[in-house]
């Protein structure tokens, strides 16, 4: 009979089990929650189980009876189970603001790259933690109300349809490491940069990441009604926070230089961020 | 043709003030419009009910050395306002 391990994810107060049947169910969750996981037995607000059983195991994911994933590809049960599970805490969470945003410790500050899908801050942040930088997220913080504090579901790094070339410019590794799927990959960020230290950092500095094939680079400020209104479009939960949390947000941009970072590749990149991160490694 | 459409503001948007510059959001929707000065003067002119050819002729008035624009930026920031949701026809 295949052991069961049953594992807690923490985030923000709020809890999720993840059942798993089999060795590399096991790897499977300690590959993408490891910085999220607790020791004590809580009350969870959902659970998954993870499947991995025979010789060759077939795996599947379920959420209750509801089979999310049947098939062989790691990469896409790790794909479909980290989406599901990071905006469980969010969606009755009103301790802080839920940004879609990757963020990064740099020196003692706390930066943010806020950005939708496809923005391109999950390669920008992997190029920068490869740089030096300390990796919170690339995909989820919760921003909180009073000190604007940087709490990040901290996850392996996500990123879609990657070209050999770029994962090259920041990832020298052995590839057995990461998962790889048809659509992207998932690279622990440790395999980046060892020196990983948990951090809640005070927000400092903002960069709206836009990865745009061939443009020139530019990094340009953007006035505060234009940093708000690109931080509203990247604002999850809204709907917990009194009057929407509007005014905050504003009062975040009041206090916090917004940039637009417009890159094309990671060739050019050094100089045009260097007045921000001047101390990244070469 | 005298362009007398009328239109009105969105009442679910609110204001944030930036220096010279205006968010509208809505607390309904979470949705945040930005707006330049010249929006900004064209939806609070709607605010006031003025028809279009009312608001293109006040800010005729005020600024003389744009003539040539100022009608076709109108127009295409109204459209752009209401293509944003935060003014609608009244008689909508």
């Amino acid at each position: 009979m295949t052991e069961k391990q049953t594992y807690t994810i923490g985030f923000c107060e709020q809890y999720v089990t993840i059942n798993c049947y089999g060795r590399q169910a096991r790897e499977i969750a300690e590959f993408l929650f490891i910085d999220l996981f607790i020791d004590s037995e809580l009350s969870t607000s959902n659970s998954y189980d993870i499947m991995a059983v025979g010789n060759q195991p077939k795996l599947s994911l379920w959420n209750g009876e509801k089979k999310l994933y049947f098939g062989e590809c790691p990469y896409s049960l790790a794909y479909i189970l980290v989406n599901g599970v990071i905006y469980q805490p969010i969606v009755k969470n009103d301790r802080g603001q839920a940004i879609h945003s990757a963020a990064l410790g740099y020196e003692d500050k706390g930066v943010l790259f806020p950005g939708n899908s496809g923005s391109g801050k999950s390669t920008l942040a992997a190029w920068l933690v490869a740089r030096g930088c300390n990796y919170l997220t690339d995909e989820l913080v919760l921003l909180s109300l009073e000190e604007q504090r940087i709490y990040p579901f901290t996850r392996p790094i996500s990123i879609r349809n990657i070209s050999d070339t770029i994962l090259a410019s920041f990832f020298k590794g052995e590839r057995k490491k990461i998962f790889i799927g048809e659509n992207g990959c998932m690279l622990p960020h440790r395999l980046l940069n060892s020196n990983f230290s948990p951090d809640t950092p005070q927000l400092s500095l903002i960069i709206f990441p836009e990865y745009r094939s061939g443009a020139q680079m530019s990094m340009t400020e953007l006035s505060g009604a234009m940093a708000c209104s690109r931080l509203i479009s990247c604002y999850v939960n809204a709907r917990n926070i009194e009057e929407h949390g509007i005014n905050r947000l504003a009062d975040v941009v009041r206090k916090t230089p917004v940039f637009h970072l417009v890159y094309s590749n990671f060739n050019d990149l050094a100089p045009v961020v260097t007045d921000y991160f001047p101390n990244l490694l070469k | 043709m005298e362009d007398t459409r009328v239109f009105a503001i969105n009442p679910d948007y609110k204001e944030e003030k930036f220096d010279n510059e205006i968010l509208l959001y809505s607390v309904f929707s979470g949705k945040g419009v930005y707006l330049n000065e010249t929006a900004y003067l064209v939806w609070q002119m709607c605010g006031k009910g003025l028809t279009v050819k009312e608001i293109i002729a006040l800010l005729e008035e005020e600024y003389h050395s744009q003539l040539d624009v100022i009608r076709d930026d109108v127009l295409q920031t109204i459209d752009a306002l209401v293509d944003e949701g935060v003014i609608v026809a009244a008689d909508d």
